[in-house]
């Protein structure tokens, strides 16, 4: 589930370089020094933005249609310094951010209610099933017909797609309760509520946020794709307006600019997973038992 | 205080039946110190979860103080076999011993006396903020003794507590358990694989048998009320109780091969 990536680094980093402040018996988790990996995807960058820089100058592609970097890079610096560049950005991470809080607050309190009733559970699993895998752009024509080019019709794009990523972790996370833990509750007279406090929450947490980490990348990309084909304001309408009129290095200058939001929001779910999670062994490193 | 009678336990999964426990009957009066020997297998944790209402048993009851157990009793704290993973990784080792403290809604000085002095009995005051997953497996298993004897029980359930610590600590933790049980007057059923621990512990030793299990004896340890690991095990008396105790073990298992249950 959660990837082990950025702990397996951190573990490898660690024992070369002993934490110094670590002075009492049972040391504390430690920091990660993620300077290493840093450094790596830093170069990885830069060579592709090299590459990008050639290839138009070749008879390979013409720079019509794909301008060199330093081109898209000089458009991109020059709308941020514009107040439209800013509120495009607002308007996406706006729906973006409402339509994820919306998913991930109806995905909690189903999956509790639902996850930790197993008839309830049964029940519903078909249903899910046949739900799920419906792509949300298919629901494009619907949002449409319902809410016109309102906000709300990207709004209901993007809690449908974001709900079902967090909503089947949350069911896999209340699934997965220790049953000696479990026992353990019962036995200190630990009732129902305190149980989904104190065991079922914190077990479920880890699915919790892999499931907010896919439904914020999901969330973004239906975000923009909605106000790419709905237009509704945001930087996929920009994109759209920048496409029909014929200026190929803002196209692509905005679409850097959600790539660049995109690995925003995944850092952010990143570092709220590694502070959330310090107890889990996912994040903990090597002092995993 | 305890009484179980008629116990009988079949697990049922799919078309596949075990029978753990055939029939168990035996009584401990409050304050008394009780210790459970058998095979492995032979159906000891079964028992422990009758006991602490975490199952419900296939026929047969256990009561508490004259009240039939049908969920966890309030006032009964058990140490599981698996004591790792009893613990909740995600709580500190103070927490994960106050955590039952909450629920039972003491006030909070009165929590954070008990955990204090609970977690030095066991010799961990300096581990306390730790987590479990940076403590050994013998640490581990003392934070899990911790909770139980912070939570005050009246009845102490242990589900071979020390199997993962050294000789040493052992021994310490067995007179730990020894003093702890005549301080606060508890009734405690301790399960062990160690013969020589169930006399040196008990005031009595329940042998069962192996499957079918049955209670296949019932030794009163006369060894006094003040045991010392040197005098005690050196003691003529304490080497006849082992002999008895591992005799009927032997029995047992040979009735067990003999295809009979008990004697
Ligand atoms: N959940 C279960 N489902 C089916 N059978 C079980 C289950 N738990 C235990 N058993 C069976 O019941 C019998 C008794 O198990 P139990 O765990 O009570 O033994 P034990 O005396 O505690 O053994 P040990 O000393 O090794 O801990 C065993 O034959 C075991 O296979
Ligand atoms: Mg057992």
């Amino acid at each position: 589930m959660t990837a082990p990536s950025a702990p397996a680094g951190a573990a490898s980093a660690a024992p070369a370089a002993p934490p110094p402040p670590a002075k009492k018996s049972p040391p504390r988790p430690r920091r990660r020094l993620p300077g290493g990996d840093a450094l790596l995807g830093t170069g990885g960058v830069l060579a592709f933005l090299l590459i990008w820089e050639i290839v138009p100058r070749t008879p390979l592609v013409s720079a019509d249609y794909l301008p060199p970097a330093s081109e898209v890079l000089a458009t991109l610096a020059e709308r941020t310094a514009t107040a439209k560049f800013w509120t495009a950005v607002g308007d996406t991470l706006a729906a973006w951010g409402l339509g994820l809080a919306i998913a991930v607050g109806a995905a909690v309190l189903l999956g509790f209610a639902i996850g930790t009733v197993p008839v309830l559970r049964a029940y519903t699993a078909s249903t899910v099933e046949f739900l799920r895998p419906i792509p949300s752009v298919a629901l494009i024509p619907l949002a449409i017909l319902i809410y016109g080019t309102d906000i709300a019709s990207t709004l209901m794009l993007v809690i449908y797609a974001a709900f079902w990523q967090v909503y089947v972790q949350v069911l896999y996370g209340v699934a997965d309760i220790d049953p000696v833990a479990d026992q353990t509750a019962r036995a200190y007279g630990l009732g129902r509520w305190a149980r989904i406090r104190h065991l079922i929450w914190p077990t479920a947490l880890p699915y919790l946020i892999t499931g907010v980490r896919l439904g914020a990348a999901v969330a973004l990309i239906l975000t923009i794709t909605a106000q790419l084909t709905i237009g509704s304001p945001g930087l996929g309408q920009e994109i759209a307006v920048a496409q029909s009129s014929g200026a190929p290095d803002v196209v692509y200058a905005l679409i850097v600019a959600t790539g660049i939001l995109g690995v925003a929001v995944n850092t952010g779910v990143r570092a709220l997973e590694r502070r959330v999670l310090r107890w889990h062994p996912s994040v903990r490193g090597e002092a995993a038992v | 205080m305890l009484d179980v009678t008629g116990l009988r336990k079949i697990y049922r999964g799919g078309d596949r039946e075990v029978e753990a426990v055939r029939d168990l009957t035996f009584s401990l009066a409050d304050g008394e110190l009780a210790c459970l020997v058998g095979p492995s297998g032979c159906g000891k944790t079964t028992l422990l979860k009758c006991i602490s209402g975490l199952m419900r048993p296939t026929s047969g009851t256990v009561r508490v103080d004259g009240r039939e157990v049908t969920g966890p009793p309030p006032g009964m704290a058990v140490v599981f076999q698996e004591y790792g993973r009893s613990l909740f990784p995600w709580l500190t080792v103070q927490d994960n011993v106050e955590l039952p403290l909450k629920e039972k809604r003491l006030p909070k000085a009165r929590r954070k006396k008990l955990v204090t002095e609970s977690l030095e009995a066991v010799g961990l005051g300096h581990a306390a903020s730790a987590h479990p997953w940076e403590l050994s497996g013998g640490m581990q298993q003392r934070v899990a003794i911790a909770r139980a004897i912070a939570y005050e029980p009246s009845v102490l359930l242990m589900d071979e507590p020390f199997a993962a610590v050294d000789a040493q600590t052992r021994a310490d933790l067995e007179d730990l358990v020894r003093g702890l049980w005549k301080r606060f007057s508890m009734t405690v059923l301790f399960v062990t694989h160690d013969i020589d621990e169930a006399v040196y512990l008990g005031g009595r030793v329940l042998v069962l048998s192996s499957s079918p299990t049955v209670v296949q004896d019932d030794v009163e340890i006369d060894l006094g009320d003040e045991r010392d690991q040197l005098s005690t095990r050196s003691e003529p008396r304490f080497a006849e109780l082992r002999a008895r105790v591992y005799a009927e073990i032997q029995n047992a298992k040979q009735g067990a091969a003999a295809g009979g249950a008990g004697r």
